[in-house]
């Protein structure tokens, strides 16, 4: 394993040699696959909108995307639904009450270092209990939060580009003795009326896309103080966005008139000890989310349809890990409390409470090269409703791994893992509008996965290879069915899933003299079965928007002080409801990105001159169907950095 | 790559007809915001099914959730609802004629059910209005003005009954029936029936029954009957029912309870308003009784079954005395059906 940490660079895109998650207090050693790494130089030549277009890099996970700028973004990994999944942003965990699942859209990119899967990473004492309990976490590290050295650091660009889309952003920090105070700003928007083309029976039709404007701005500060084992960390950001909900494409009927006005505040801040046998971590967070949904052409009595949403959350947990004085052995544990709320204008929603406590034991072991680890962990839920009884569920998760930890020249690496998590029902779930059903239980979820490694000597022209074999089982799946009519659904415990697959990566790195070159390959195969109902015509069906196959295949070249990079990004056929037939099929498709930069180096100063080309062959493609993507588009972006 | 992906089950099918005879065109609803609405055309002579039969005739897609189909004269006509359009076809070769752009401007009126009287197409649009159609130019030329969300209708008397749903004022919903003049076009009143009425149907008598499906929670839904020489609702109807058509000289009445999952076919007597069998059809061949129509022609009952409305459904065919005979394996959430000699 190497250890990566990327943090001190300059904002230029030049070999990385580390990449470290920016919660990770001094002295913890995180070992990281490259392979389990978006990194820093990933993001700047890539030019993301959001999050999810990045974390789709990592094997298994497959995006779902309503549109471009601002458009929802949600994901899933190994047929798991993304509310199995953790994303945890500079050590706090993100969540939300009553979606159930983050939107991937409204996280940036510009300060983000990198994004880590820590699913199997032996992160106890730093990583928040809901992210070591949950089916995978991602962590993201950014640049607001992190202890870089002493002197002030600029980071600041502009860009403009297709469908008059126009952003800037501004980041600050100065750190001196142990101190950092940071201040940043983003704005952004965009007309994003695109064009685009589908096929409607035998012809091609095309149009562009409308109601599909989006503006946000955001603005935070940070607050930072380390001293030998202890760290500070405080922090808020606030972001505020509107936009066109252009919907689905309906054949003849182009009419669009939803908006959506969102406002996030978000404050954090944790305390962290790292001593030779204690780590321990104290994290603390507040969400409020006010999100205002307006339809100006709802056909009701009112001649629209206005309703707003609060959602308040407050989390606090503690992380502790302990090494005994044997070094074979450590025991790590914690207990983490939410509390979330939902204010409503919808009188049918009511006003839902949840409180959620998770707490965690376990224990690892090393002997040899061998590594194991052993972890229960307990979810107590408490969810109140004016509209029906208080309930309370305790569910347990246990999960294992075993592994080796040969350093080189024993360069393969095994490792088998058994993993079981939960995904509760979100408020929408339980008491939304009729749709609710309020004796939802949560969906378990059990991972068992074996996982090779390899890594050779770094001067080869293979700098890693991962391949994970895995077969999970989802029991209670939580999905929408007809329980009174076509236009009354509602929330039900009524599935089986099977899901088996594998998925293999691999990174070349060759450097010549002065010119260094990249090739990064990686491909996944999931067969994902509804084992629900022997009797149904879905039996052994794959899932709905579960691909067979994806794949990546991307070539870099820097020369100097300029480079370029390929992306060419595949997603096999699918299907948009769990019936296989070819009514339903999705067709499959590729999307090449091409990206160039120069940078111009002026001792501490680097200014970077970028432009990216984003689905270079003008595919007309969907991840979900009737939401036709971009077609080509294109982005000019100048960046400053200083240190 | 070596692994293959799972084959797509084949849909069973036919060669295509070109002109229509003894046999039934499908409307299948689809599912909304997925532009997967179909018609399909089973063959009574083979039993073939032929699935997007409007696509294959058209060289298009039939839109986002067809709602309503019916022949008048030599025309079927599709109401399209989430595409706001009225579709035109030749009832004979099924070649379309003309696609009825059902908008407000760029405003969609989301037209949901269509019947007719003399030279005139009724189409209720979700906007609040009956839309009149002259048959020949296929124009609209007038929009009558009625309640909220209005749905399906039936002429009895020389009037227009129109029930309005409400159902985008949930959970506050319409509870009446709109009376209007044929001759003047002119809204006569509102009748009070159950909250959130759907279908409308007449009897041999010249009376009107309308289902109110209740607010799909405590109120259950109910049958009301209408007077329409004194347009006044003079009777309703203790028993649950989801569907109605008429059967012979009576009515078939279906009821499917989505929460237990069970369903029935009974047997109703309008002249003597009273439940002559409540179990009619054995229906636990059927998962989930969608809608139910009687072909004279063959003396067939067709009953339509959605399945959980994600998989594509069957048509079931049972003989007039209720024994079943047959199926035809049809789109996502078939309807309704036109029938063919």
């Amino acid at each position: 394993m190497l250890s990566l940490n990327g943090f001190g660079q300059s904002d230029s895109i030049q070999a990385i040699k580390e990449v470290k998650v920016s919660f990770r207090p001094a002295n913890l050693r995180l070992p990281v696959s490259k392979q389990y790494c978006v990194d820093r130089i990933d993001i700047l030549e890539l030019a993301p909108n959001d999050i999810g277009e990045l974390l789709q890099r990592f094997s298994g996970v497959y995006l779902k995307s309503y549109g471009g700028l601002g458009g929802m973004k949600t994901f899933s990994y190994r047929s798991l639904g993304s509310q199995h999944a953790s994303i945890i942003l500079d050590g706090f965990s993100l969540e939300n009450t009553q979606a159930g699942q983050v939107n991937l859209a409204q996280l940036h990119t510009d300060n983000v270092e990198s994004i880590v899967k820590t699913d199997e990473q032996d992160l106890a004492g730093v990583l928040p209990i809901a992210g070591q309990l949950s089916g995978v976490s991602y962590a993201i590290s950014s640049f607001d939060n992190s202890f870089l050295k002493n002197g002030l650091f600029i980071r600041a660009s502009l860009g403009y580009g297709s469908f008059d889309t126009q952003n800037s952003y501004l980041n600050t920090k100065w750190q001196h003795n142990g101190y950092f105070i940071n201040a940043s700003g983003k704005f952004r928007r965009s007309d994003g009326d695109y064009p685009f083309r589908f096929e409607n029976g035998n012809t091609i039709d095309r149009q562009i896309r409308t109601n599909n404007a989006y503006q946000d701005y955001s603005f935070g500060n940070a607050f930072g103080y380390k001293k030998k084992n202890h760290q500070l960390r405080l922090n808020y950001r606030y972001n505020e966005s509107e936009q066109g909900l252009p919907g689905a494409v309906i054949f003849y009927n182009q009419s669009a008139d939803e908006q959506l006005y969102t406002k996030l505040f978000n404050a954090a801040g944790d305390y962290s000890f790292s001593g030779k046998k204690l780590s321990m971590r104290w994290y603390n967070t507040y969400t409020r989310s006010y999100l205002r949904y307006l339809d100006t052409s709802y056909l009701n009595s009112a001649g629209f349809l206005d309703s707003e949403y609060l959602n308040e959350r407050v989390n606090s947990g503690i992380a502790v890990n302990y090494k005994f004085k044997n070094p074979r052995f450590n025991l790590f544990g914690g207990t983490e409390l939410d509390r979330s709320s939902l204010i409503s204008s919808d009188s049918t929603f009511g006003e839902p409470l949840r409180v959620y406590n998770r707490q965690l034991i376990g224990m690892g072991a090393k002997w040899v090269n061998l590594n194991a680890k052993l972890q229960m962990g307990g979810h107590y839920v408490m969810d109140n409703h004016e509209l029906s009884n208080e309930r309370t569920r305790y569910k347990l998760t246990p999960m294992f791994t075993l592994g080796t930890n040969y350093l080189r020249p024993r360069r393969f690496n095994h490792r088998i893992s058994y993993r079981n998590s939960l995904r509760l029902p979100s408020f929408n779930e339980l008491y939304y509008n009729g749709v609710g059903n309020i004796a939802l239980k949560p969906e378990v979820a059990h991972q068992s996965s074996y996982e090779l490694t390899y890594e050779p000597h770094k001067k080869k022209f293979l700098n890693s290879l991962v391949a994970n074999g895995y077969f999970n089982r989802v029991e209670d799946l939580i999905l929408a069915i007809p329980t009174k009519n076509l236009f009354v659904w509602s929330m039900q415990n009524v599935g089986i899933v099977h899901v088996f697959g594998f998925d293999i990566s691999s990174k070349y790195l060759l450097e010549r003299d002065k010119i260094s070159y990249k090739i990064n390959l990686s491909y996944s195969f999931q067969r994902s079965m509804d084992m629900t109902d022997s009797e149904s015509p879905t039996y052994r069906d794959q899932i709905a928007y579960i691909p067979y196959h994806t794949g990546l295949m991307e070539f870099g070249i820097n020369l100097k002080q300029s480079g370029l990079r390929i992306t060419n990004s595949f997603v096999g056929s699918r299907y948009s409801l769990n019936e296989n037939i070819e009514m339903n099929r999705l067709d499959p498709f590729v999307i090449t990105d091409l990206s160039v930069h120069h940078v111009f180096k002026r001792k501490n100063n680097n200014l970077t001159l970028q432009f990216n080309i984003k689905n270079l062959f003008d595919r007309s493609y969907a991840y979900v169907r009737s939401y036709i993507m971009p077609g080509v588009n294109y982005l000019i972006t100048l960046r400053y950095a200083l240190h | 790559m070596i692994l293959s992906c799972k084959k797509d089950k084949v849909d069973p099918t036919s060669e295509e007809p070109l002109t229509l005879t003894n046999g039934m065109l499908v409307l299948n609803e689809g599912l909304f915001q997925q532009n997967n609405s179909s018609i399909s055309w089973a063959s009574f002579a083979t039993n073939n099914v032929q699935n997007q039969y409007f696509q294959s005739r058209t060289n298009r897609s039939l839109g986002d959730t067809g709602n309503d189909i019916q022949r008048y004269g030599g025309k079927v006509y599709v109401v399209v609802n989430v595409s706001s359009t009225v579709e035109v076809l030749d009832a004979k070769t099924f070649e379309s004629i003309k696609q009825i752009e059902m908008k407000v401007g760029t405003a969609p009126k989301q037209p949901r059910y269509i019947t007719f009287a003399g030279s005139k197409a009724y189409v209720s649009c979700y906007d609040g209005y009956v839309d009149v159609i002259d048959t020949t130019s296929l124009e609209v030329e007038l929009r009558i003005l009625v309640g909220a969300n209005p749905e399906a209708m039936t002429i009895a008397n020389g009037k227009l009954y129109v029930a309005n749903s409400g159902g985008l004022n949930f959970p506050q919903m319409d509870s009446t029936v709109s009376v209007i003049d044929l001759a003047s076009n002119m809204e006569l009143e509102k009748l009070t029936v159950g909250i959130n009425p759907g279908s409308v149907i007449r009897d041999q008598a010249g009376d009107v029954y309308v289902i109110s499906r209740g607010d799909y929670g405590a109120i259950p839904s109910r049958l009301y009957r209408i007077d329409t020489q004194q347009d006044s609702v003079v009777a309703n109807f203790n028993f649950d029912v989801t569907s109605i058509c008429s059967f012979e000289d009576n009515f078939l009445i279906a009821n499917q309870d989505m929460s237990s999952g069970s369903s029935s076919i009974g047997l109703f007597d309008p002249a003597s308003e009273s439940m002559v069998n409540p179990n009619y059809i054995n229906t636990t061949s059927v998962s989930t009784l969608y809608a139910i129509q009687y072909n004279p022609n063959d003396q067939r009952i067709y009953v339509c079954d959605a399945l959980n409305y994600t998989n594509t459904g069957y048509v079931k065919s049972f003989s007039n005395t209720g024994t079943y005979l047959t199926e035809y394996h049809v789109g996502l959430i078939p309807t309704k059906m036109i029938f063919y000699e």
